[in-house]
Formats: C-alpha cells, structure tokens, sequence
C-alpha cells in the first residue's frame, strides 16, 4: 500500500516546487550615462510593481523575480544583455528598455527565441510598427504623444509654428508625425523655422537667437532629460518664453526635467509627461504615489508609473492566460478586443493589431506653488486616448 | 608552433560551449580580429588610429543595406564588405597619412565622426538612428554553433595573413619606417605607399569584422561608426599588449569577459573597467599578453632560480 | 535691424567659444608643455561642475567664493593627479598615457555618479547677472558678457603668465625642448606637476563657470574631452592662441551655420577639423614637431 505513497509525495513536492519557481523577469534599463535618471525611475517603478505582486501570493502562485540590468543606451550591450538575461538566467520575459535603438536591437531577439518583450519607455513608432508577435508596448509612443500635442495644438488660437528638437529619430519623427497631424487639422498653420540642435548640445543659444528670429507664435519641442533642463535655463535668460505665446513640449513635465529646474523652470509651458503624478485624483493613483514616495523618498516620474503599470499588466496578461508560455500570453493579451488595466494613470488599453497600449493623456502649464519644490501643472487639459488612436499597418 | 595549438583548441572548445557561450566567443573573435587589425597600424607602424569605427561601421552597414534592402545571401555580402571597407580606407588613408602622430589620430577620429552624422542623418537609406535590424542570416548561418565556426574559420585566415605579412619584406618595410622615417626612405621605401597600403588592409579587415558582428548582434546601428568603437579596438590592443603578435586578440577576449562579468555583478562596472586598466598601465605595461609570454619563459626555469635564491 | 541680428548671433557664437575656450586651454597647455595627452580632461571639468554645486550647497550667494574654491581644489586635485598617476608614464609611449587618462576618466565619472547620484544638477544665476541686458534690442543674458570676459581675462593672464614670467618662459621652453631645461637645471618635474595642476584647474574652472548657465550631468567628461580635442587640434596643440582661435572659430561656425544650414549643426565640429586637418596639418596656430631622428 506505500508503494503509491512516496511517488504521490514526490509528484506533490515537485508540484509544489514548480509553483514556487519563481517567474522570472529579465528588466533592461539605462542605468549609466545621461540618461540614469530615468533608468532608475523605471526600475524604481518595476520593483515596486514586483513586490506588491509577491505579498498578494506572486502571479498563478509563483512569485516575481526581477533581475534588473543595465543596457547603457547601446544596442550592442542591449543584445548582449538581452541573450545572457534570455540563456544564462533563463528569464521568462524580457522588460523595461529606454532607448529606442535599444529595443529595436532586441526586438528581433523575441523571434528568435520566443521570449515576451514588455516596453514601457522605448517611444519609437516604429517598434510596435513592426508588428512582431512578441513585443507590447505598455507606455505611450512619440506618435501619440504628437498625435495629443496635435489635437490640443489645433485647439489654440495661433498660426505661425516653429520646432527646436533634438537632431536624431526621436526628435525628428515627433516634428513630422505632430506637424502632419496638425496640418490636418488646421490647415492654416504654417513652419516658420526649424532648429535641429546636436542631442546632447550644452549651448542654445545660437539656436534660440534663430528661432526668436523667425517670430513664432508657438514652438513645439520634443527636448529631454539633460537637454530640456539647460535649454530652458537659457532660453529663459533670452526671454524666450515671453515672445511667444505657447511652448508645448510633449516630455517636458517629466520630474526628471521639472526636479533639476526647481522655482527656475519657467511658468506658462505647455507640457506633458506620459503620466503626471497629480492626475488623476484616485484613490488608485495616490495609493501609488504614497506607496512609491515611501519607498524610495522622491515622487514617481512617468517612468516609474509606466514601468509600475506596465509590470502589473503583465502579470495581469500571465494571470489571464494561466501561463507564462509565450503564445498563451500573447492570446492574452489580444483576447477580448484587447487587454485592458486600471492604472494609476488611469485606463490602459492595448491594440490587438499592434499591441500598442493606448491611453488619455494629460497636459499641463507650469505654475510654482508653495508646495512642492518644483513647477506642478495647472490648467490641465486631458487628450482623451481617441484622440490618438493613429492607423497602423499590422492586423491580426 | 604555439599558433595552431591555440587554433585547435579553440575548434575543439566549440561543442563544449553553451548556446550563450558561443555568442560570447563568436564576439570575442570578432572584437580579436578587429583589434588585430587596428594593431597592424599600431605596432608594425607605429599609426595611432582612431577612426577603426569608421572600416568596421562600413563594412557593417555595406552587409545590413545588401542583406535588408537588397535580399543578398549573407556570405556573399563578406567579400563585399571587404571591398567596400578598403575602399574607405584608400580614401581617408590617403588624405590622413601625410598627417603626424596626433593630428593624423584625430583626422582619423574626425573622419569616423562625419561618417557617423552620415549614417545617423541620411535616414532614407541607412534607417538612421533606428539602424538596420532583422540580420539573422537564414539557414545554417543563423546558427551559434556553425557561426562560431565560420568567425573562427575567417579569424584564423585573417590572423594567418597577418602573420606572414609581419615576416614578408613589406612587414620588414614597414617595420623600418616606423623606427626611422628618413633612413628608410632613403634607401628607396616609398612611405606614402607602404603606409596607404598597411592602412587598407587594415580598414578592410576591420570591415569584415563589422559584417561578422553586425550579423552576430542581429541588427546595424549608427554607432558602429562612433569614436566610442574606435576606443575598443585601442582598449583591447593595449590591455592584451601591442608587442605580442596575438595580444590584441586576448586583450578582446579579456575586455569583453570584464565587460560582461563586471556588468553582470555591480552597476558601477565603470569603476571597476577604469581601476583594472589603471593597475594594468601600471604595473603590466606589456599587457595580458606580455605577461603571459614572461610567465612562459620564466616557468620551466622556475626550479633552478627557486635553489639559486634569485 | 537685420545687421543687430547677426551681430547678436555672433556674440552667441563668442559665448559659447568662451566656454570651448575655457574648457580647452588646459588640455592645450599640458599637451603642449608635458606632450601628454589627457583624456581625462573633461572629467575634471565635469568635477568642476559638481564641486562647486557641492561646496556651495545650490545657493547662488555662494557663487564666487565658491569659484574661487573650485580653481583651488582643482590645482590641489591637478598636482595630485599628476605625482601619483600621470608621473609615471612620461617615459612611455602615447597609447600607455591615452590608457591611464582614459581609466581616469571612468573613475572619475563613476565616482561622480556614486556620491551625486544620477540627476542633474542646476545653479541658480548668480545675483549679479539675475536680469538680462537689452542689446539691438533683444534680451540678452549678461551672464554670456561675463563668460565671454572670463574667457578673454584668461587668456590674457595666461598669455602674460607664460611670456612675462620666468615660470611661463619655462613652460614655454618645456613645449620645445625638455631635455635642454633639464641640461639647464630646472626642476622639470615640479614644473610638470605644476603644469598639470594649471591645467586641471582651468578644466575646474571652466565647468563651474558654466554651471548657472547649464547643468551638471553624469555624463559630461565625455561629451567635452571630444569637444576640447576638436578645438585644440584645429587651433594647434601646445599653443594658448591657438585654443582660442580654435574656440571662436568653432563658436562661430555655429553660430552663423544654424543660420544657414540648420540640418547640419551636429557636422561643423567635425567637417571644421577635417578641413583644417587637411589644408595645415599642424593646426592653424601649431608648429610641425621637431624632427628627431
């Protein structure tokens, strides 16, 4: 009669053993250079994600393992990392990724081998344009963020349009995809001038000699991280911003950006961040915040939230399908017109087609207040995600 | 001799490596070769190069644009690349050469950096800065265990040519312009051409590098071109030792081992890169590879200089 | 109107020259006197940046004691450098000192990063420069004045320094001819050390200078050590003169190229110093290296 006995235990023991396995996810973030700030935030963001989900039991019983790796911004060391997290620690999804060139490196990475790839701050359209079967995208694109900036552009009274932005894909596809769009809706705008400084140019002044020059009425920029805090502090010193009537700037409300300018970030900016830790006035986003400032003492940038967010609709995925296999996640995912995840942000929706996550978008003009060390939004208009639902050529 | 012992080992390690393994030495090679290349200029010239990333991007990119555009089978694009590379080399060797130590160096750097804007702005054909991706060279190409043979395979043949350049009269020609310019070219060496054509071989050797890496890594980016890879070939060269014939192979094979066992383990990996080669400039000047030929030498007289007292 | 327009964007191009200027001077100096090459200049600019942040707290009452206590420190720091580390490549090849700086500079970086954390650092305008001037009628941050000054008082002391003092008439000779100053019994390498501490302090300097105006990022040494390069190849190494014409030239350029050729801004740097590379292989300003046989 014990015969049956010690293989039952067994079969129970490895049971158990598999469901205690941990899922394991592969996290590539900037963590060096000028962009550290925002690799931080993001890791900040998973890891907090992570440890929610282990105290209420872990995803299908197993618990989170976040193993969090530094790309560098490069695609070489990207791929690289990407193979070692893939084949050396056998990771069951990769996630995270901040440079665009970074996850069009590891993308191909995700048919080769059948791993998951969840991006929650690579921005190019480009990615999820590629309509490859495991790659999502749980953040905003550049091309939604033109796409608001476009919708609240047209809704302002000015004609005479000018762009001052990074020289590199991201600030040129931004100016073309939000120019386009807004051409669409307006057409009567026009460009008057076009600045295209260096990424990573420390001096502004040229160009914003140039670009005063051309008497715009409103300017739009995609400038970030280092770039924005030094251009804003010099094109203030020019008065800038008092000759013209609207400075949109569709990552500009980034704390990254906001913290480092503190009560000399100039006031009136029209900005947006992907997420703003003020909005919305939930009980879910201020749980967050809460949660986040205690434990790690700063607020959360955007890329905190989308890293929060974008882990959280993962297990949510892996949940649904009841599996961390590859294809059972990606039906997950698509299934039912397409996932959908309350967010601290608010709703995240994700396109079956393409597994882009669309979702409102909140835009702002900076304003000091007593309270918090550096410019908040006021005036908030909110681009409902419709409004930035663009075509894509993928189909399902 | 000692060279096709260590070719032999490295055939028969190929099985024995780990899918992840032979991603890392099949890039260990490449970064070798490339390195090898930069140090024919290094050592048998005495030309400090920087613009290495300018030969290793084109080479990259002539297989990305052949391979993703015009759906070439990726072997038949090595050759090219090849080509394409010298190419490059003829023309910013001929304009750069006539130029002194560091000025030469940073015509070179400035020449690799003008390349990069290139491909970084000339966004209809090189993709930009979202490079060129989708590089897994179909069938048995696309496979660790043959690639790591073929890298292996193109690695030896370059190294080999290489060494029987160092011993042939053009090495020995070189080798006596390096030390002295004038006397050399008084007994009738034409500098300008010996240079140029030291400097084309390298830059194509250095192209097919980039091929190989470029199909390795699954995708071509404008920072092939940057300085920042120029900086890896020098790195390599000087931690493994410019004066072993294949110290700038293990140098890359040591540089890219830290690289990634460092970065596995702290995130101030930059830290501990820039202590590692502080000690090794210090107290290693002859790099890993020197070190290793004196440990050689020393080692079979070991028992006689331990009852000598020495 | 249209003639007060280029004469402002020329005086942005002088502006950002005098930044270029003050970055590279040093680099010119200790290339040209000591035939080293530092590729760990722009870390020390970039400590520059931080420490006065530091020693200043972020209050902008701080800003010329604080300035004061950088270029100090960044001497201290120089010579430091210099008899620890850099002493013990003279006697060997370029590529052991291009090595040795540049594992300085990953060092220096990474520390930077490990007791200042990775976000940005801004200093708040000094009182003195809080409004703007109005010239040709535009607003003009008077603080561009003051860099600008600071980079010509500083040439223009260097320049005394080096060819009206018997220390400066050293250095000088030290860029010709070191053995023979040796032969003549100067303590070559007391001037060497004092040198390089010059050299990092000027680094030093130029950072914390142009703090208010920018911002202290992690990532700094490395974006300037290329910028200083390209300015003191173009004007010639070893020669103060030539980093400053290479500074306005390459100031500039940019200043009038973002007039006409807005989609090639991020080219001039680099097509500048092809094109003088190619047409006067030593620099505008340099000498062709002695010929030694």
């Amino acid at each position: 009669m014990k015969g049956w006995f010690a293989p039952l235990l067994l079969a129970l023991g490895l049971a158990l053993a598999q469901s205690q396995q941990p899922i394991k996810i592969g996290a590539l973030f900037t963590l060096s250079g000028n962009f550290a700030g925002y690799g931080k935030s993001g890791s900040q963001g998973a890891q907090l994600a992570a440890e929610e989900i282990n105290a209420r039991g872990g995803v299908l019983g197993r618990p989170i393992q976040l193993i969090v790796v530094d790309d560098q911004g490069n695609p070489d060391v990207g791929v690289r990392e990407a193979r070692r997290l893939i084949l050396q620690e056998k990771v069951d999804f990769l996630f995270g990724i901040d440079s665009s060139s970074v996850s069009l490196a590891v993308a191909p990475l995700t048919d080769e081998y059948k791993i998951p790839l969840v991006v929650t701050h690579a921005a190019t359209p480009n990615l999820t344009e590629q309509c490859r079967p495991y790659v999502f995208r749980t953040s905003n694109n550049a091309r939604m963020d033109s796409w608001a900036a476009a919708a609240l552009a047209a809704t302002l009274p000015v004609k005479r349009w000018a762009n001052i932005g990074p020289d590199y894909e991201f600030g040129r596809v931004s100016w073309q995809d939000f120019i386009t769009r807004l051409k669409q809706l307006r057409p009567d705008v026009e460009v008057v001038s076009e600045q295209w400084p260096r990424f990573g140019s420390t001096d502004y002044a040229s160009f914003i000699t140039a670009l005063t020059r051309a008497r715009p009425e409103a300017v739009f920029s995609t400038l970030w991280a280092g770039d924005m805090v030094i251009f804003a502090r010099q094109a203030k010193q020019f008065g800038f911003f008092n000759q013209v009537r609207y400075f949109m700037n569709p990552v500009g409300a980034a704390l990254e950006v906001l913290g480092p300018l503190g009560k000399e970030a100039p006031e009136g900016l029209l900005v947006s961040a992907r997420y703003w830790f003020l909005y919305p006035n939930t009980e879910r986003n201020k749980a967050f915040v809460e949660a986040y400032r205690k434990r790690f003492g700063e607020y959360p940038s955007y890329n905190a939230e989308e890293a929060y967010a974008g882990l959280h609709m993962l297990a949510r995925a892996i949940e649904k399908a009841r599996s961390t296999q590859a294809d059972a996640v990606k039906r997950a995912f698509e299934a039912d017109g397409g996932l959908v995840y309350e967010a601290p942000e608010g709703r995240k929706w994700m396109r079956p087609e393409d597994h882009q996550v669309f979702e409102g978008l909140v835009w702002g003009y900076t304003k000091h207040t007593p309270d918090y060390p550096f410019a908040i939004l006021e005036r908030m208009r909110i681009v409902p995600a419709t409004d930035t639902i663009y075509p894509t050529r993928c189909k399902r | 001799m000692r060279l096709l012992w260590f070719f032999i080992a490295l055939v028969v390690l190929g099985p024995w490596l780990s899918e992840y393994g032979l991603k890392l030495a099949s890039e260990a090679l490449i970064l070798g070769l490339y390195a090898m290349a930069f140090n024919l200029l290094f050592r048998q010239t005495g030309l400090l190069s920087f613009g290495q990333a300018a030969f290793f991007g084109l080479g990259a990119y002539t297989m990305a644009l052949l391979v993703a555009r015009g759906g070439w089978p990726f072997p038949a694009t090595l050759p090219l690349a090849f080509l394409v590379s010298a190419l490059g080399a003829l023309v910013i060797g001929f304009l750069s050469i006539r130029l002194s130590r560091i000025y030469f160096t940073m015509l070179t750097l400035a020449f690799a950096q003008l390349l990069y804007a290139v491909a970084h702005k000339w966004y209809a054909f090189t993709g930009g800065d979202n490079g060129i991706t989708d590089l897994r060279p179909p069938g048995i190409w696309g496979e660790s265990l043959f690639y790591y043979y073929a890298v292996l395979f193109l690695f030896a043949l370059g190294v080999f040519f290489l060494w029987a350049l160092e011993r042939s009269p053009f090495g020995y020609a070189l080798r006596a312009l390096r030390d002295n310019r004038a006397r050399a070219e008084a007994v009738g060496i034409n500098a300008f051409g010996h240079l140029l054509l030291a400097f084309v071989i390298s830059g194509a050797l250095s192209g097919l590098a980039g091929a190989l890496q470029g199909a390795l890594q699954r995708s071509v980016f404008p920072d092939y071109l940057f300085w920042t890879r120029s900086a890896e070939a020098i790195l390599a060269t000087i931690l493994g030792g410019s004066g072993v014939f294949l110290g700038p192979a293990i140098g890359a094979t040591v540089f890219l081992l830290l690289r990634v066992v460092v970065q596995a383990n702290t995130e101030y990996w930059p830290f501990f890169l820039g202590t590692l080669l502080l000690l090794m400039v210090l107290f290693f000047p002859k790099g890993l590879g020197g070190l290793a030929l004196e440990m050689a030498r020393k080692w079979p007289k070991g028992e006689r200089r331990g009852a000598s007292g020495s | 109107m249209d003639l007060g327009f280029y004469a402002l964007q020329l005086l942005t191009g002088l502006a950002y020259a005098s930044t270029l200027f003050l970055l590279s001077v040093g680099l010119s100096l200790i290339f040209g006197a000591m035939g080293i090459v530092n590729f760990a200049h722009g870390s020390f600019y970039m400590l520059g940046a931080y420490f006065l942040y530091a020693f200043t707290r972020g209050q902008a009452d701080g800003f010329w004691g604080g300035l004061l206590l950088v270029l100090a420190t960044g001497f201290v720091i120089g010579a430091f450098v210099e008899r620890i580390f850099i002493r013990r490549v003279y006697a060997r090849p370029e590529e052991y000192q291009i090595l040795l700086t540049y594992a300085l500079l990953l060092i220096i970086e990474d520390l930077v990063r490990f007791f200042f954390g990775t976000g940005y650092r801004a200093f708040p305008m000094p009182q003195a420069f809080a409004g703007p001037l109005f010239l040709f009628g535009t607003p003009f941050p008077s603080y561009y004045l003051f860099l600008i000054g600071l980079a010509a008082i500083s040439a223009l002391l260097l320049g005394l320094f080096l060819y009206r003092t018997r220390l400066g008439a050293w250095i000088r000779a030290a860029t010709q001819d070191r053995e023979m100053l040796e032969a003549l019994g100067v303590n070559v390498p007391l001037l060497y050390t004092v040198v390089f501490g010059m050299g990092i302090a000027l680094a030093a300097l130029g950072g914390a200078a142009l703090l208010p105006m920018q911002a202290a990022t992690p990532g700094m040494a490395v974006d300037a050590v290329i910028n200083a390069f390209i300015v003191v190849v173009i004007g010639g190494l070893a020669s103060v003169w030539g980093a400053l014409l290479g500074a306005v030239l390459i100031g500039l350029v940019q200043a009038l190229g973002v007039l006409f050729l807005p989609e090639w801004a991020m080219v001039f740097p680099f097509a500048l110093m092809a094109l003088v590379l190619l047409l006067r292989p030593w620099g505008l300003l340099g000498r062709p290296p002695a010929v030694r046989t």
